[in-house]
């Protein structure tokens, strides 16, 4: 059964019981892509489509921050100019969609991923490897699950 | 008076007197954990490098060539401009100065932007990505690892048709991106990874490749201008005073020709060298090149007819636009980052030099290896049942060598580390949390399968052994979900807070 919680409810009842790992895909070469095939350990958890639409909206903006053209070509041009001297006062474009996915992630989270019971990790906390997505067990489940194996151990847990 | 029936209240009764105990206090246990200073992630950065200004600066271990590289143009430009400069602005322009200052703040500023940044450095992977990948590599393997190390790992991707093969590399346990390459100087793996200069004192890597090349292009413009100028003025005062006068009259009252000697060898030296490298790098440019991939022939066409540079744009401008003025990805290691508690550690350090001085990430590892070692019991019991447990879990052990100073949570739940039973009840109190019921019965299934699991090997605690039983599983995840527990509310705790 589905569990719903919020990010808030995650806190205080969830422990965490697996973590899945969406690797990099390098078929575009080395540009910041993510491999969008469904990790089976997800499939009773969330909705394909769902996921899918979560790492191709990454995918657009990792490709953004990369995207070389008229404007990167100015801002790399200036920064030369001033032997990269700017660049200590001024954010990248890069640095600039990288915020822009990091609030992207958060409201994923809270929107659709903490409500399952999953949670994502900014790729950049990973070196940007890896989409590293958190499973978390509900407590109630274990408990009940725990209450089973007492009654198994408990006959013989005063041999102990 | 039942066994069965007396000693279960009982024991409820003592699991519930520790629970207050460590209920009144939840923040004990890590409390003891955490330095009363909070230490940033350049501190116990597991590479052979160097920082400077709190994190701001990184380098390699070995810089005395950089010094040395500052020196000469320091003591070249600045004999230029103290003794050559006066009587060129007089004699024919003083642009000549103003152009040589330009050309050498383009080129100060370009070195130290090349020495001092990340040239991209991938950091090494949390052990919670090292365990997938191991996982994901015995089942791809098809068998046991063994004891003994596996053969090299690689995977192969195709990258516009040409088929390149990506490494695994065992010190930052990560496959390695194309085009990354592990600098064995700094000991860390570099996107782009170009070659390690000792000149700058650091890598050339992709986030430092520009600022390299144009320190180089604008290095070879200031010797070959200086050393135009030193020439032009030695002409010029040996046409008004004779040649050899010139030259004779020198030391006494005119150091320049000494001065001008010196500026003059150490610039053709390096004119004949940097320009020649500012050359070659301007071809590895236009062909979207690293030194290491031409130095290996990844691209050439001597490797057979079909080989050809999967990265080019296929036009020089493009390529060189690529490399100059692309987007500057920003560093991925977060040097002057607090380490957070709960925070996964990175892969540990390689031969043997140990950077986990703080006791705090000592017992972060212990944290995230509970995590990593409960996860792989699980998922290996569901792979591989009565699998030797053994073996791979000492590949678990490789994050943590020789340590002695674990807490006992983690000593309890770590393999290879001889642990007393009275460990067993340091988990429960430790964990600070509530959910008593599962634990006392974690703590009686433990005792009960301890005497059960005689032929377990040496060292190797109940917790390792249940791996070989079905319905043990259970009770592992239990024990995993309550030593994760804690762990994981801080994860949510952080992870929430952002």
């Amino acid at each position: 059964a589905p569990q719903v919680h919020s990010l808030q409810e995650l806190r205080r009842s969830a422990s965490l019981a697996t973590k899945v790992f969406v690797q990099r895909d390098y078929s575009d070469g080395t540009t910041c892509q993510f491999q969008t095939k469904f990790p089976p350990e997800l499939e009773s958890r969330i909705e394909r489509q769902l996921f899918e639409e979560t790492v191709k909206t990454l995918n657009g903006f990792y490709a953004e921050a990369e995207k070389i053209g008229g404007s990167s070509y100015l801002e790399g041009c200036l920064a030369c100019a001033t032997a990269y001297f700017i660049f200590l006062c001024m954010e990248t474009h890069y640095e600039k969609v990288l915020k822009k996915i990091s609030k992207y992630i958060q409201e994923q989270n809270e929107k659709i991923y903490a409500p399952r019971g999953l949670l994502l990790t900014d790729p950049l906390e990973r070196g940007m490897r890896v989409i590293e997505i958190s499973i978390y067990e509900d407590r109630c489940s274990s408990g009940s699950s725990s209450s089973g194996s007492s009654s198994s151990s408990s006959g013989g847990g005063g041999g102990g | 008076m039942t066994p069965g029936g007396g000693s279960g209240p009982m024991k409820d009764c003592e699991y519930s007197q520790i629970s207050t105990h460590s209920s009144s206090s939840p923040m004990e246990s890590p409390h003891k954990k955490k330095k009363s200073a909070p230490k940033r992630k350049w501190e116990v950065f597991p590479g052979r490098n160097k920082f400077f200004c709190n994190g701001r600066i990184m380098m390699a271990r070995q810089t005395g060539v950089f010094y040395l590289t500052l020196v000469l143009i320091l003591v070249t430009s600045g004999l230029f401009f103290a003794f050559d400069c006066p009587y060129l602005s007089e004699k024919i322009t003083p642009a000549i100065p103003a152009i040589g200052g330009i050309l050498f703040f383009f080129v100060m500023g370009t070195l130290l932007r090349t020495s001092f940044s990340d040239p991209g450095v991938l950091p090494r992977a949390t052990p919670d990505e090292a365990a997938d990948l191991e996982r994901q590599i015995d089942i791809a393997n098809g068998s046991s690892s063994g004891g003994y190390r596996p053969p090299p790992r690689t995977k192969e991707v195709i990258i516009n048709g040409q088929t390149v093969k990506l490494k695994y590399c065992f010190t930052c346990k990560i496959f390695r991106p194309p085009r990354a390459s592990h600098c064995s100087l700094c000991d860390n793996c570099v996107e782009r990874f170009d070659h390690h200069c000792p000149w700058v004192g650091n890598c050339v890597g992709k986030r430092n490749y520009r600022f390299f090349y144009m320190f180089i292009l604008s290095l070879s413009f200031l010797t070959v201008f200086i050393f135009a100028f030193v020439i032009t003025h030695v002409i010029l005062r040996s046409q008004q005073t004779g040649f050899l006068n010139a030259l004779k009259d020198s030391p006494a009252r005119y150091p320049f020709t000494e001065t001008n000697s010196r500026s003059s060898v150490v610039c053709f030296f390096s004119v004949w060298s940097i320009v020649g490298l500012s050359g070659f790098h301007t071809y590895l440019i236009s062909s979207n090149q690293t030194t290491n991939e031409d130095i290996k022939g990844s691209w050439s066409n001597k490797r057979g007819k079909e080989n050809y540079n999967p990265y080019s744009y296929g036009n020089i401008f493009t390529n060189c636009c690529a490399a100059l003025c692309g987007p500057l990805s920003p560093s991925l290691i977060d040097r002057r980052g607090f380490i957070q508690p709960d925070t996964p550690q990175l892969a540990g350090p390689s031969n043997g030099i140990t950077m986990y001085g703080a006791t705090q990430s000592q017992s972060n590892m212990c944290d995230q290896d509970q995590c990593i070692q409960s996860t792989k019991f699980v998922l290996q019991a569901a792979a591989t049942p009565l699998l030797q447990s053994e073996p791979s879990i000492t590949s678990e052990e490789l994050p943590l060598p020789g340590k002695t100073t674990i807490s006992g949570p983690c000593a309890s739940l770590t393999l290879g580390q001889p642990t007393p039973p009275s460990s067993m009840p340091n988990l429960t109190s430790d964990t600070g949390l509530t959910d008593m019921i599962p634990l006392k019965e974690e703590h009686e299934g433990h005792q009960f399968l301890t005497p059960e699991e005689a032929p377990s090997p040496p060292g190797m605690l109940p917790s390792g052994s249940p791996i070989t039983h079905s319905h043990t599983m259970h009770i592992l995840s239990l024990a995993s979900q309550d030593s994760l527990h804690e762990d994981s509310v801080r994860g949510l705790v952080k992870l929430s807070s952002v």
